[in-house]
């Protein structure tokens, strides 16, 4: 399930139950980053506490999300995301299009 | 679960694979960044994540767009990926995962071996499988074996003589296709735009809007493809007959051409039970191939230790 929260005009997006980004759900989060993501709410945290594993969908929904958040003048940013999973993002060379913050705060302070 | 890994020029393909051939989890990585980075390196870190995630990983099956020694370990010519040429591929993959079942053979090979394997159609005696892309591939099973030839590296049909001294793949890949279609409206089009057609995508629509110009140039794939297998029919003398990669989708406008090459060269005999069809499992088909590789060895070694 996604859950979101906003803090100081910064939206957090986190998965909870969630393992993994992958196929079986990769659908389901974009749509429902996209509805997430505005012009309204452009400043945002993926918070990836829980995730071990994202496949190539799930980067699809993430890239999507980061799209809209930029396109509405704002930012997609990642926090608290495991060794394995950064190392994914690392494999597929998209670590240089993400910011990675071992905390929320640290995140959050950075917008 | 199977690691199956398809490796191309452009990108390389890496899912779990289950032994119904459904694609679990599915990573595609660039090639070029990919071999900038250490080929070897980027391909074992990410085999680790995909087996934390799925300890219950029995092997690795992968497909190179190149020949392969005939143990099927060392990379002998990859043109894509140059830097594999002479590499133990097996070894490198073996000493990085010792537990884990290792399978490496050429990249048309396990694209047939996907269709065979999980494609919708039966095969029961013996398959010819022709990959109809940038480059032509083939691959054929017989008694349910991937055959090979002598030193593994046979059942090249678009190596075979074609016309104007040329090789097949030569003639009818997708590049010196679309230059012969361009070539063909210039003789007989008034249309400018049709002169630089570079698509064959573009190409199947025009024949599917009744273009008899576009007709008549898939005729002449149909010609061209249908000599080569009536020369691979009568040597490894199959019935079923299935086309894969980009340009099978016009298979509505190649077959006819081919069926009458079978028509003009082969007796009953080998006509009465043949069948053309289109692949079913399109891109999948190499990663799942790949894959089935381990599932036929592990069925295998289940056989022997009961």
């Amino acid at each position: 399930m996604i859950h979101s929260k906003k803090v100081n005009n910064v939206t957090i997006i986190s998965f909870n139950g969630m393992e993994s980004l992958d196929a079986q759900n990769a659908f389901r989060i974009k749509g429902e980053l996209k509805g997430l993501i505005n012009e309204k709410v452009s400043k945002v945290i993926l918070d990836l506490e829980n995730i071990n594993f994202i496949d190539s969908s799930g980067f699809g929904a993430i890239i999507s999300a980061l799209k809209t958040a930029k396109r509405a003048g704002g930012n997609l940013k990642i926090c608290n995301a495991s060794e394995n999973t950064i190392e994914l993002f690392r494999l597929m060379s998209l670590d240089s299009v993400f910011e990675f913050f071992d905390s929320e705060e640290k995140c959050q302070s950075s917008y | 679960m199977v690691i199956g890994i398809d490796i191309g020029g452009t990108e390389i393909k890496i899912g779990v694979v289950t032994s119904s051939g459904e694609i679990m989890d599915f990573l595609k990585l660039n090639t070029v960044t990919t071999t900038d980075k250490g080929f070897f390196k980027v391909l074992i870190d990410t085999i680790n994540l995909i087996e934390e995630k799925h300890p219950n990983i029995i092997g690795v099956g992968i497909g190179i767009p190149g020949t392969l020694s005939r143990d099927r370990k060392t990379a002998i010519d990859v043109p894509a990926i140059k830097e594999l040429n002479g590499v133990n591929i097996y070894e490198k993959i073996k000493h990085a995962f010792p537990r884990l079942l290792i399978h490496i053979e050429n990249d048309a090979n396990t694209a047939g071996l996907g269709e065979f394997n999980f494609g919708s159609h039966e095969h029961e005696n013996g398959f010819l499988f022709v990959t109809l892309g940038t480059g032509i591939g083939s691959c054929a099973v017989i008694s349910e074996n991937l055959f090979t030839g002598a030193n593994g590296n046979g059942m090249e049909i678009g190596h075979l003589p074609s016309l104007q001294n040329k090789k097949l793949e030569q003639n009818i890949g997708r590049i010196p296709f679309m230059k012969y279609a361009r070539s063909k409206y210039k003789q007989q089009s008034k249309d400018e735009i049709l002169w630089k057609i570079d698509s064959p995508k573009k190409l199947y629509e025009r024949a599917e809007n009744g273009d008899k110009i576009a007709i008549s140039i898939f005729d002449y794939m149909g010609i061209l493809l249908g000599e080569a297998i009536v020369s691979t029919i009568r040597i490894i003398d199959v019935e079923s007959i299935v086309l894969g990669g980009g340009l099978s989708g016009a298979i509505k406008y190649i077959a006819p051409s081919i069926l009458k090459s079978f028509d003009k060269y082969l007796p009953e005999y080998y006509i009465s039970n043949l069948t053309i069809r289109k692949a079913t499992k399109g891109n999948d088909a190499g990663l799942i191939g790949a894959a089935s590789m381990i599932y036929k060895t592990q069925n295998k070694i289940e056989q022997l230790i009961k």
